[in-house]
């Protein structure tokens, strides 16, 4: 089955930094719904995504904490709800905290869904020939914490088992002390590893063969439609929105719709192409 | 149920340290004024003269007598003006280093780099903290908005 992941990844590596440019350069919120929807559904669809519910409340406390803590520290706007100690807590700081909370929860959710498709081989590949080490940097940091996680849960359950008289928190930091000695020297290994497999060297060659095939391009060429018209409408400032001391949207124009309408289908294709193939994939078993 | 009690305690600590009023209270709340006039005037038109402004009006308060106590300072003053006039104000720190951020939605660096609030009490700037100054029976009090570091209010550095 064709899957998402399997596009080149210069398209991939393009889709990404689309989504994260427009996320850098806007405060709106139609923006970030729709790229929090596109990339929610996209990381559900996963398997690798380990996507429940449990975890969403995990992410809605995230978003209620900062939605709270913004109108406790600013107290500019015009419509004030009550007074804390003589400080006006106002609508126009809740809203910009919500929106500020929604846009950290889509940015935390476009990186699982890029740890989703972007695997260390398809950053060695981007990164690889012609900075090797920065690419080696990225693969290497974005592994660390998920494998700095796996192996302390392994080592903390072994040292709970062996050493059973012994409290929590010593069990806690002598397996911790364990794991970091064994980072340090897996770091050397692996470095002593690549050098002997010539990492870095021109002539290296890949194990997957990526190939920019034509579909990559014509699905690189619908992308960079929908980002330029859905960044018109912020450089043309037609989707623009300022909180204080009114929350002012700008007036209604085709321009913001075509742009809001651009960038939704831009953040919902990864999950658009899944379930499609997914769909042909079903389809075709169900002739046979 | 040791969780939900200690956050239950966590909770009541921390609501109980807040005042929490409505709007209206908020206003119509009168405490015990003090026998000192001191009068009070809120100027912008530094940031109406800003190239780009969206202001027009540049006279936020104009002359307004307001009673204090004996011990009150030039921010107490400017507090209760505000309260007294509903306008908007807005501050960070307490005790005596009181930092006066905004006021009528205009704040600090809104008309650039150099911008923010000043104070002068009878036409003369001192260089102490609002709330460290304490006003004298028929003061006058301005709180002035610059653009420049106080060079355009006729506060010059170094005078």
């Amino acid at each position: 089955m064709n899957t998402f992941k399997n596009f080149h990844p210069v398209t991939l590596a393009c889709y990404y930094l689309f989504m994260f440019l427009i996320s850098m350069f806007t405060f709106n919120p139609v923006y970030f719904c729709s790229g929090f929807i596109g990339a929610l559904l996209f990381v559900s669809l996963n398997k690798e995504g380990k996507f429940s519910f449990k975890s969403m409340i995990g992410y809605f406390i995230l978003f209620v904490l900062i939605s709270i803590t913004n109108p406790l520290f600013s107290h500019n706007g015009a419509t004030s709800l009550f007074f804390i100690n003589d400080n006006r807590i106002t609508l126009e700081a809740l809203v910009f905290g919500m929106c500020l909370g929604l846009m950290i929860i889509e940015v935390l959710f476009l990186f699982k869904s890029f740890n989703i498709v972007f695997s260390s081989e398809k950053l060695i590949y981007l990164f690889g020939k012609r900075f090797p080490k920065l690419g080696l940097v990225i693969s290497m940091s974005l592994n660390f914490v998920p494998k700095f996680v796996k192996s302390f849960n392994d080592v903390y359950a072994q040292q709970r088992y062996f050493s059973r008289g012994q409290g929590r928190v010593r069990s806690y930091l002598s397996s911790f002390s364990v794991v970091i000695t064994q980072s340090l020297e897996n770091s050397i290994t692996l470095s002593d590893s690549m050098k002997a497999r010539g990492y870095g060297l021109k002539p290296r060659s890949f194990y997957n063969n990526f190939k920019f095939s034509l579909y990559d391009g014509c699905y690189f060429i619908i992308m960079s439609v929908l980002f330029i018209l859905s960044a018109l409408g912020i450089l043309l400032k037609s989707t623009e929105i300022t909180f204080y001391p009114y929350i002012c949207i700008s007036d209604f124009n085709y321009l913001a719709v075509i742009s809001y309408i651009s960038f939704l289908i831009l953040s919902l294709l990864p999950f658009l192409f899944q379930v499609k193939e997914g769909l042909k994939w079903k389809y075709s078993i169900s002739k046979i | 149920m040791k969780k939900i009690l200690t956050l239950i305690i966590t909770l009541t600590v921390f609501f109980s340290g807040c005042a929490i009023s409505s709007v209206e209270d908020y206003y119509n709340s009168t405490e015990a004024k003090g026998d000192k006039a001191v009068s009070i005037s809120i100027n912008c038109q530094t940031a109406v003269d800003y190239p780009n402004s969206k202001r027009d009006n540049g006279k936020i308060l104009g002359g307004c007598q307001v009673y204090v106590d004996e011990n009150a300072t030039v921010f107490d003053v400017l507090k209760e003006a505000c309260k007294i006039n509903k306008i908007q104000m807005d501050y960070e720190g307490s005790g005596n280093s009181v930092y006066v951020k905004g006021i009528d939605y205009l704040y600090e660096f809104d008309c650039g780099d150099l911008s923010g609030w000043q104070y002068s009490v009878n036409d003369k700037f001192y260089s102490v903290g609002s709330n460290s100054f304490i006003v004298q029976d028929g003061d006058t009090v301005r709180w002035i908005y610059t653009c420049d570091l106080g060079e355009d209010i006729g506060n010059h550095f170094g005078d």
